[in-house]
């Protein structure tokens, strides 16, 4: 039983690296690395500082209307796979899934989005519309990009 | 058929690539691998499930400490997305630290399924 294999297996070319216990050179074995699928290739990834606008009387602070945080990468010949959370503090690294709320979204402490959480990807760029209310006068945004096409996975 | 797989020394620089079936290891379109030895791969390095009855109520799963912020993707046995509102209420959220994710769920009995991706050598994010 050999752990990597590489070269031809079952008329295909590629590599092979199987969990311990498991047959590189066998089908249906699990697998560490399989040249048969993608991988999550890292390009890119960064945070972003969101701010608040003026308290609004409840005690939330708007961000509509505030710049949208840009984070720029090196170009790609196509429009990666990128992902986006949120956090209330950069020192806890407390981070949200989806990037619309913390565990309180209506109440002090929460992050929400006024409407559907959204940001555009482009093959240089992800572009964070900034429409939330924010229960902090600052948050921030994390952006993670993949070196994989969105299409053709 | 073009050579899918390359493993070199260039120069001073060690060069490990796998291409997409179809396409030559020769490729200069990062698209067209699936394994560039200057692309770290972000990996599930922790995967599994959680449980929930109806009500609120919320778990917590010790991870492996990583040095930057990683990302989590989930789904529930009701087909509901991560954040999504269910039609007579409820959702599950997800929330991560260094050590710790904890998922919480609201409304209709579910079992979430959760992965979590990181790479210990890229760093904070």
């Amino acid at each position: 039983m050999s752990r990597v294999h590489i070269g031809e297996k079952g008329g295909r070319i590629g590599a092979w690296i199987s969990a311990p216990g498991n047959d590189a050179s066998s089908e249906g074995g699990r697998m560490l690395l399989n040249s048969d699928f993608d991988n999550l290739k890292h390009h890119y990834s960064d945070r972003r500082a969101i701010t608040g606008g003026d308290p609004a009387p409840e005690g939330f602070y708007y961000g509509a209307g505030m710049v949208d945080p840009v984070f720029s990468f090196p170009p790609l010949p196509f429009v990666p796979l990128a992902f986006m959370a949120t956090a209330r503090q950069i020192t806890d690294y407390t981070v949200s899934f989806p990037p619309m709320s913390n565990y309180n979204p209506s109440g002090p402490g929460g992050i929400t989005f006024i409407g559907t959480p959204k940001f555009t990807v482009y093959n240089n760029r992800v572009v964070v519309e900034n429409q939330f209310e924010i229960w902090d006068a600052q948050a921030w945004c994390y952006v993670w990009v993949f070196a994989n096409p969105i299409e053709g996975l | 058929m073009p050579e899918r797989v390359l493993i070199e020394l260039d120069g001073s620089s060690p060069r490990f690539r796998i291409s997409r079936p179809g396409k030559s290891v020769f490729s200069t379109n990062v698209g067209d691998f699936l394994i560039r030895e200057d692309m770290p791969v972000y990996r599930a390095f922790v995967n599994g499930s959680r449980s929930f009855s109806s009500g609120t109520s919320s778990t917590n799963v010790t991870i492996p400490s990583i040095s930057g912020p990683v990302f989590v993707v989930a789904r529930a046995s009701d087909g509901l997305a991560m954040g999504q509102q269910a039609q007579f209420g409820g959702y599950y959220v997800a929330m991560v630290n260094n050590t710790t994710l904890n998922i919480r769920n609201e409304g209709a009995a579910r079992t979430i399924f959760y992965s979590v991706f990181g790479n210990q050598l890229l760093g904070g994010a």
